[in-house]
């Protein structure tokens, strides 16, 4: 039982479910600028009523629901993709012929949050604007 | 690789930006309506309780600068001067490690060159404006309106609370100041990303336009450049090239050159490899007659070359060859004549046991 690859996928996939993050924040944002929300209106509203949840909240009010939900569920997801990663390496010991599709998941990882990280950099600031008539 | 040139031109294009920073930034307080006191005072008063003052200290002192100045345009061109006159240091240092990753680390004098005359070029006009600044801010200075910077000692207001005293210049639209910070922010975000994809498609470009880089080897040496390394004409040239080939030489069809140097021989090829110390010579002659001849001649020649006390000789009569070797503390010399072909060789001392392998591995050295 070859556990190498095993230990590989689950380092690097720690690093990015930590670091990941950071370059997908920016879909977290516009998905409370898709509702009109900047980050302050969101932290005010978090104070007064700290009960409710954000992203219903965010539904109710938005003015484009699809779009919100949309930019949420690419950042839920973009931050669960390393987990999942982590979960498909246990299988590797045991399926050594999967390593391949393990090694195309890194990879394709490591592509996916840099072109995240420069589009967020490129999209975040017209789309915020426009959607909140605010800079930042 | 010449990096002596290179790091002499970035240490003078550092000198010349701190020179021009220690200039220009006289000029960028009096828009802010402060002097080089005030900015002092301003630095060691929020110094306190800051470990780490001497990193952040332009991180504090420019926004302080540009809320004192009431975001007027002269503050900002005025910074804008500041910034551009520590661009040729940035930009040597980039073109340059380009360059010399090009290959055309001849020219980056050249680079450095144009690089001190864009500095003076910008200092001169920075210091053209902070003139004209200097003559509209010199009635603010003198009359009641300056007062000098006072550290807050009470914080409990907030300080954020109290606005900034007018400065000299007109204040600008407050609107317009964060429409300006928000296409500068943005810009510099495109910038980051063309950066990025500029280091990304380098590579990529290089390779398909076949530019060299370091990677490549470099040229042969200029003695024999006239001799490509090609496979030889004779069979017995062509074994020895391929096998020097494969033990890591660039061996050098260099018939022309081995003909001139042994005038009066004539010879059907010749092989040549002089590397790091070692130099091979492999004859092939068209009569074996010569070919004695000149093996006696070369053997007197080694044993003035490597001319050394001691010289331990040895000297084979096989029924095909005939070797004389001579291992003194400085090298290792050897002549090797087999039927009409010459191996002639010499080689520092750390290369000795290598060559007494190489010739045992040709069935010439029976022991070593």
């Amino acid at each position: 039982m070859d556990l190498s690859l095993f230990i590989i996928n689950t380092i690097i996939c720690a690093m990015f479910w930590l670091v990941g993050r950071f370059c997908c924040a920016w879909l977290g944002r516009l998905s409370e600028a898709s509702a009109g929300q900047t980050l302050r209106d969101v932290e005010q509203h978090a104070s007064q009523s700290p009960q409710e949840k954000i992203f219903p909240w965010l539904m109710r009010i938005s003015p484009r629901p699809k779009r919100t939900a949309l930019f949420h569920y690419l950042f839920r997801f973009l931050t669960t993709l390393p987990l999942l990663g982590m979960v498909f390496g246990i299988t590797l010991p045991f399926v050594p012929a999967w390593e391949v599709y393990a090694r195309y998941f890194l990879n394709t990882m490591f592509v996916l949050y840099g072109v995240v990280f420069l589009l967020g950099l490129l999209l975040f600031d017209p789309l915020h604007y426009r959607w909140t008539g605010k800079y930042r | 690789m010449p990096v002596g040139p290179f790091l002499i031109f970035i240490f003078a294009l550092s000198i010349l930006s701190y020179v021009s920073n220690h200039i220009l930034y006289r000029y960028l307080y009096m828009t802010a309506g402060v002097t080089f006191e005030d900015v002092r005072t301003y630095l060691w008063s929020t110094a306190e309780g800051n470990r780490y003052g001497h990193r952040s200290r332009q991180r504090r002192l420019w926004p302080w600068l540009e809320v004192r100045s009431g975001h007027s345009n002269e503050f900002y061109t005025m910074s804008r001067y500041c910034n551009l006159c520590n661009l040729p240091a940035v930009l040597y240092t980039l073109a340059g490690v380009a360059m010399i990753v090009v290959r055309l680390s001849d020219y980056i004098w050249v680079l450095g060159g144009a690089m001190i005359a864009l500095w003076a070029i910008l200092t001169l006009l920075g210091v053209m404006y902070g003139k004209r600044i200097q003559g509209e801010t010199a009635d603010y200075f003198d009359s009641s309106r300056y007062k000098p910077y006072q550290p807050e000692t009470d914080h409990s207001s907030g300080p954020y609370d109290q606005p900034p005293p007018p400065g000299p210049f007109a204040a600008g639209d407050p609107e317009e100041v964060e429409r300006r910070r928000f296409r500068r922010g943005y810009a510099r975000n495109i910038l980051v990303v063309i950066v990025v994809l500029v280091f990304l498609a380098f590579p990529i470009l290089s390779r398909k336009l076949a530019l060299p880089t370091v990677s490549t080897p470099p040229k042969a040496s200029t003695a024999v450049s006239s001799q490509r390394p090609t496979s030889a004409g004779t069979s017995e040239a062509q074994t020895m090239y391929d096998r020097l080939e494969q033990e890591g030489f660039r061996p050098l069809n260099a018939l022309g050159q081995l003909s001139d140097t042994y005038p009066g021989i004539s010879l059907s090829d010749g092989i040549l490899v002089d590397e790091e110390g070692m130099h091979l010579e492999y004859l092939v002659l068209t009569e074996e007659s010569q070919a004695q001849s000149l093996a006696q001649g070369l053997k007197n020649q080694l044993a003035d070359l490597v001319a050394a006390q001691n010289p331990q000789t040895t000297a084979e009569f096989e029924d095909g060859y005939t070797l004389y070797a001579q291992e003194t503390e400085g090298g290792y010399g050897v002549v090797v004549q087999d039927g009409a072909t010459i191996l002639y060789a010499y080689c520092p001392q750390y290369d000795t046991t290598w060559m007494k392998w190489f010739l045992h591995d040709l069935g010439y050295l029976s022991s070593f």
